[in-house]
């Protein structure tokens, strides 16, 4: 585990992230493409990685992110340290999050559309973080959260 | 509050909106109310209340207008015109409803009823809350005490005010602690949902902070002291060697709360600023890789300054117990995690009394079952012991499920491992406690059984037999016997016997006479009747009990199943597939039983519905086994029958070698060759951070290792494993088992990902070869040893036959390993690589897979030497 990589990894509140492409603010009208997913983890009950911990947000279509955003369910505590490691481990490049998304396993990665009255990429993913809050049935997650 | 003016009910015909899609998708479907049972006094006592209720929420939500009757437009004069008002009154009318929900409850209405009145509230509630305008909700908001609304999008918003649902529930001080976090961004300088602090304040009308009782005048110099001092212990808790950071989280923390509670007069806007810019500098610290280590510290300091309770602090988790500590926590997220913690206290103490409940029957794992001899006595005497039996078999459901809710928390939370053990009690073996029981049940009178059957609500335990009644008993306990299945099998032999009975009998009878049997039927219709009872044993995708449910009511229709899910948004996309997830209630065992892959692939598993939702790259659907349990189907778009060899015989070599595995089996579903698989339930994700891994854990993930090397799959990453109720660990995808094989190694660096991919194997040798496991944790070649013992026992003629289509099949696709296994076998037999043929690659194949079963322990014993430095590893080669 590199320490360099702590200051990536946040409790409740939204990070932003390293990415592979060129760093950047998300200004208004995205110049190329936002991407966002639920960050998702193993649901005891459901037997499927379909408890929301978190919003992903990229900025770059299908190449390299330029800018990366997440944002956390407020409340989630260690049920979430798997994601907030995985992402303090490693630059988001398109090839990581391609793997993510295609991974069968205890992380989930599920798409979202982007809210189109958002006016940047943070906006966007907190908007997203507020549907999985105003859904009664999807913030129950693992953990009794 | 109030109309004042109740009307008869029978003047306000309710009519409900109809609810959105998300909460049609969110809500259970509202029920026609049951016409099995008689309406008692007390029932429509309280379903007059309802309907009071709502019609008086209709006409407030009418501003006072009948909606239902356009000709009388009867105004309502008590009726608010004022938004807030109106609000006030509504939501009245719905908590008066609710409360009558709840008398209905109590006075014992039909589950089915009440829940059709909460779906009429909730949609009627929804309809009134979907007229507000964005400011209106925002103003209800404010004046309900939500700070900073203006933070939060309508949707939770408007879920936030609904009276329906109560004000402490988790969900709403969840959204509230949304906007707290998001104010603290503001207020560190960010911009947030499209603003600044300065818009926010603009929007509220607040200026900055005022100073409040209990804080201290602080200068602009103290101020950016304590900040400087709270980032210098942030940066060296993040720049040095995790073992040698003790005090700096602690430092930082109190820096924090002395600053905190400081106001500057002289500039409040730029103390607020530095104190919520410390704040987003420690919560990034919290949730770390390093952080539970250093919380520990935190949390003892804090409970020796009083500011924590030390049982308190026990029942939680290092990061719910640091947001105690930290003053900047909201109310909301505080009172949050502080009944979290009462509550899982109060959990312990149900389990303790149930543990001593199961105690006077079991003292413990392969002890027999002493329940004491039923019959023989008076009458009450007789109906004690029954009742006794009764709730000892209840008792030890609910021990068991106990036991599972308690291990959800426990791992992560600040008990000892001591004192977790001794909370725990023995684990609940349902296999074991079920083959004692029965040995109990043998002797026992069987109408004493049928007796303690029918207290537990077996239907007409009567007719049912002997082995039917002990089934049924120990389904209350046991995961591994469904008793709605063994209610429907009892009905069928009741019915066949009985059938056989009648039919002999009239034969004896009337030996050429077509007339009806004693059972009013003629034997031609019995056996259609008793056919149509055997076909409703097969559970339908509802997963409830198929006894009761005739077969046209089951939702598994292929047309119902075939429907794609409508595009919409995420909430109504993840909505849908979490109903479907429900729904199928499958047996809740921590493993499912491996049974024989013929057997399976004898199922009818139907057509299922499409999985997509779950993730991954391949293509996934949910079936219903003829069990009633819930299986997954997994189809690969390339070499599908090759890769699914491969997954299922790995899963088959993990179960012989005694290491967990999720039993998977190659099955043909809808035309497609593929993977099926049980779910597997009550089980949860397993951190990556090697700090929070247990000793049976990194045990665990040494004995996988030896059984990943065995099938070369190296994608062990913490991701693909789950720990299960019992706190074991389980692997659950060997999709990539065997491709490297033939030039993969044993070696701590090897990674044929090149480092994207870390086996968590790796990961805890790495930590443990750099101080990164849990204090007292440690690498023990030993676990390893059970397992290579077991993978040694099997006969290499029996490894052959398991991984035979593995081998041809992957052989004749070409697959990943066939390039490795061709050149292995043109160099033993002396050929040219094009003149190998795909069987002599097959066998090459197993030849390979013989030499490294058989090479275990050497392999493994080097390993641990030479890798790990672990001298104790080369004792693995002596082992017998």
């Amino acid at each position: 585990m590199n320490d360099q990589n702590l200051p990536r990894v946040s409790a409740p509140h939204p990070t932003p992230l390293p990415a592979a492409g060129s760093p950047g603010a998300a200004d208004n009208a995205p110049a190329t493409p936002w991407r966002v997913w639920a960050m998702t983890v193993w649901h005891p009950q459901l037997a499927a990685a379909v408890a929301p911990v978190g919003v992903l947000a990229v900025e770059g279509g299908a190449s390299d992110p330029e800018v990366v955003y997440a944002t956390w369910v407020p409340g989630v505590y260690e049920e979430a340290d798997s994601w907030r490691i995985r992402l303090a481990e490693a630059p988001v490049s398109a090839a990581v999050l391609d793997q993510w998304a295609q991974d069968d396993s205890t992380l989930g990665l599920l798409p979202a559309d982007v809210p189109p009255q958002a006016v940047d990429l943070a906006h966007a993913a907190e908007l997203v973080l507020d549907e999985i809050l105003a859904g009664d049935l999807l913030a129950t997650g693992a953990g009794g959260v | 509050m109030g109309t004042n003016s109740k009307a008869p009910k029978q003047n306000y015909v309710t009519a409900p909106a109809a609810p959105t899609e998300a909460e049609t998708a969110a809500e259970p479907a509202a029920e026609e109310p049951s016409e099995a049972a008689p309406v008692t006094a007390e029932q429509q006592a309280a379903m007059d209340s309802f309907a009071d209720a709502v019609a008086f929420a209709e006409i407030i939500a009418a501003n006072g207008y009948l909606k239902d009757d356009d000709s009388l437009q009867m105004p309502i004069p008590e009726v608010a015109e004022d938004t807030w008002e109106n609000y006030q009154q509504f939501a009245e009318q719905v908590h008066l409803a609710l409360a009558a929900v709840e008398e209905m409850k109590a006075a014992g209405a039909p589950a089915a009823d009440i829940e059709a009145k909460l779906a009429e509230l909730k949609a009627q509630s929804l309809a009134y809350l979907d007229k507000l305008d964005a400011s209106e909700m925002r103003m209800i908001a404010d004046n309900l005490g939500f700070e900073h609304s203006a933070l939060i999008s309508e949707k939770p918003l408007r879920f936030w005010i609904n009276p329906v649902y109560p004000t402490a529930i988790e969900q709403k001080a969840k959204i509230q602690m949304c906007a707290f976090n998001r104010y603290a961004l503001l207020q560190s300088g960010e911009t947030v949902m499209g603003m600044t602090l300065a818009d926010l304040h603009a929007i509220e009308g607040t200026p900055g902070p005022d100073a409040q009782p209990g804080m201290w005048a602080a200068s602009p110099a103290q101020v950016e002291q304590l900040a400087q001092e709270a980032a210098d212990s942030v940066a060296a808790f993040k720049s040095l060697n995790p073992l040698a950071v003790q005090g700096h989280f602690t430092a930082a923390l109190a820096a924090e709360q002395k600053l905190a509670s400081a106001y500057c007069p002289e500039d409040p806007a730029a103390a607020q600023a530095l104190q919520n810019k410390v704040k987003v500098q420690i919560d990034q610290i919290v949730g770390g890789a390093n952080f539970k280590a250093h919380a520990t510290e935190a949390i003892a300091a804090a409970i020796a300054e009083g500011k924590l309770g030390a049982e308190e602090a026990k029942h939680l988790t290092a990061a719910e117990a640091v947001a105690l500590i930290r003053p900047q926590t909201p109310f909301a997220e505080a009172e949050l995690i502080k009944a979290r913690a009462q509550e899982r206290q109060q959990q312990l103490a149900v389990l303790k009394t149930a543990q001593e409940l199961h105690a006077k029957g079991s003292t413990g794992i392969g002890a027999p079952v002493q329940l004491g001899a039923l019959g023989g006595g008076s009458a009450e005497e007789n109906a004690a012991a029954q009742a006794h039996v009764a709730a000892w078999v209840t008792n030890a459901g609910e021990l068991k499920d106990l036991q599972k809710n308690a291990l959800t928390w426990i791992g992560q939370s600040q008990h000892s491992p001591q004192e977790r053990t001794a909370a725990l009690g023995p684990t609940l073996e349902t296999y074991d406690l079920a083959k004692a029981f029965k040995d109990w049940a043998k002797p026992q009178p069987l109408p004493e059984l049928r007796a303690v059957a029918e207290k537990l609500g077996m239907p007409n335990p009567g007719t049912a037999s002997r082995a039917h009644v002990q089934d049924y008993l120990v389904a209350h306990f046991s995961e591994y016997v469904d008793k709605d299945a063994v209610v429907a099998k009892a009905a069928d032999a009741a019915q066949k016997k009985a059938l056989a009975k009648s039919t002999k009998s009239a034969a004896a009878a009337t030996p050429t006479s077509n007339a009806p049997t004693a059972a009013g039927a003629t034997p031609a219709t019995a056996l259609a009747a008793a056919a149509a009872s055997a076909a409703v044993l097969v559970p339908n995708g509802a997963g409830v009990s198929g006894a009761s449910v005739p077969p046209s009511a089951a939702p598994s229709s292929p047309a119902a199943a075939a429907a794609p899910p409508a595009r919409k948004s995420y909430r109504d996309k993840h909505a849908s597939m979490i109903a479907a997830l429900k729904l199928a209630q499958a047996t809740h065992a921590d493993i499912p039983k491996r049974v024989e892959a013929s057997e399976v692939q004898g199922w009818a598993f139907g057509p299922g519905k499409s999985a997509h939702h779950l993730g991954g790259s391949h293509p996934k659907s949910l079936h219903q086994a003829p069990d009633g349990s819930t299986w997954m189907f997994k189809h690969y778009d390339v070499d599908s029958t090759a890769r699914a060899q491969a997954e299922a015989a790995a899963s088959h070599a993990f179960h012989l070698g005694g290491v967990p595995a999720v039993p998977v089996y190659v099955n043909k579903v809808n035309g497609k060759t593929g993977c099926i698989q049980p779910m597997l339930k009550n089980a949860s994700h397993l951190s990556s951070d090697p700090k929070s891994w247990t000793q049976p854990e990194v045990d665990s993930m040494v004995r996988y290792h030896v059984a990943a090397w065995l099938v070369g799959d190296h994608d062990g990453k913490p991701e693909n494993f789950l720990r299960t109720a019992s706190g074991g660990l389980v692997p659950i995808d060997q999709g990539q088992a065997f491709k490297f094989f033939g030039r993969d190694k044993l070696s701590l660096g090897y990674s044929p990902s090149n480092g994207a991919i870390v086996p968590v194997h790796q990961r805890a040798y790495n930590a443990f070869l750099n101080g990164g496991l849990a204090e007292g944790v440690t690498v023990k070649p030993a676990a390893a040893h059970p397992v290579i013992k077991q993978f040694e026992s099997i006969p290499d003629s029996q490894w052959r036959a398991l991984l035979h289509r593995t081998a041809h099949d992957g052989a004749k696709a070409g697959v990943t390993w066939s390039g490795a296994m061709r050149r292995r076998a043109a160099k033993s037999l002396g050929k040219a690589e094009k003149d190998v043929t795909t069987s002599e690659v097959a066998e090459a194949f197993l030849d390979h897979a013989c030499e490294r079963k058989n090479g275990l322990r050497a392999a493994f014993a080097g390993f641990f030497t030479k890798d790990l430095k672990i001298a104790a590893g080369a004792a693995l080669k002596h082992g017998g």
